[in-house]
């Protein structure tokens, strides 16, 4: 199975050692973005960034994101099976408040406990989850109307 | 007296998914917007052809450590002042629009305070609580946008126009 794990332009080392130690690269073909993370993957290839990180998405089976609005939203959009890893090294409690969104709705797993990553992957595969469906920014003509009322 | 300015529109924002939200809010802008030129003020550094001029401020707040923000703060605040100021001597701006996060609140104050408008979307990633910088910016923004219905009632002058 191909994995591919990101985490944007945060770092959040404790996702790539539970990755590297979790899943076996005799059973899992994994590809890790891991930003200005300081752990370095042994088992797997890595990177920093990539311009097209669009590609490596379509090229897995299953993303494995932090819980940072910009991946989430852009992996619902396009029904990509997800994996959701809030942030916990994070001192705000931002990503809780997505992760929270997406269990309510049913949009993709969530793991909350990186001890349990694998059963995770196992569960984000097997089960069946809602489609997201965008409801597009509409308010331009109300920006307009603002900006125009001198 | 001032030398006759460029009129503009001037985007504040910060990296990752805020940088995510205002390239959408750009893609998806009808041309009477985009005939007014965009300029940046921004901690992302990449240059962005959105834009005919990028200004670079820090981030308000450190997001891994309480201890440096409070050093990262007195810097955001003056690095913040000092770049505003360079826009207004240099640009006629005409409005504020942000996607946050924090880097947004002194700039926005101070071009709310000579009578320019504002406007802010709380980030798409804030469903149920608000964040810190948006409950700064409600009080702040002539026009303060939502992107989950359900934030509603801790914003109630809020509007809900769909998600960037």
């Amino acid at each position: 199975m191909n994995i591919f794990v990101t985490v944007g332009h945060t770092h959040y080392d404790a996702l790539f050692k539970a990755v590297d130690q979790q899943l076996s690269p005799k059973k899992y073909n994994i590809i890790n973005q891991i930003s200005e993370g300081i752990y370095k993957p042994n088992n797997h290839q890595h990177f920093k960034y990539s311009n097209d990180i669009q590609k490596e998405i379509s090229k897995a089976d299953l993303v494995i994101t932090h819980a940072g609005a910009g991946s989430v939203f852009n992996l619902l959009e396009i029904s990509k099976p997800t994996l959701i890893v809030p942030n916990f090294d994070r001192i705000d409690n931002h990503q809780k408040d997505l992760a929270d969104f997406v269990i309510k709705n049913n949009y993709a797993c969530v793991c909350n406990d990186l001890t349990q990553l694998e059963k995770h992957v196992l569960e984000s595969m097997g089960n069946s989850f809602n489609q997201y469906k965008k409801n597009n920014f509409c308010g331009y003509e109300k920006i307009l109307e603002v900006i125009n009322d001198a | 007296m001032l030398k006759e300015r460029q009129k503009v529109i001037l985007m504040v924002y910060g990296k990752g998914g805020h940088a995510a939200q205002m390239t959408r809010f750009i893609e998806g802008a009808p041309v009477e917007l985009t005939d007014i030129p965009f300029i940046a003020l921004t901690d992302v550094t990449i240059r962005d052809k959105n834009f005919i001029r990028q200004f670079y401020c820090i981030e308000a707040r450190d997001k891994f450590s309480y201890m440096k923000n409070i050093i990262t703060f007195i810097l955001y605040f003056f690095w913040s002042l000092t770049q505003t100021i360079r826009i207004l001597i240099n640009y006629r701006v005409v409005s504020v629009i942000s996607t946050g996060p924090g880097i947004t609140v002194l700039p926005a104050i101070v071009c709310r305070l000579i009578g320019i408008k504002v406007i802010y979307f709380e980030s798409w990633s804030r469903v149920f609580t608000p964040s810190l910088a948006g409950k700064f910016m409600y009080h702040v923004a002539n026009l303060f946008f939502i992107q989950h219905e359900s934030l509603q009632k801790h914003y109630p002058k809020s509007r809900f126009f769909g998600r960037l």
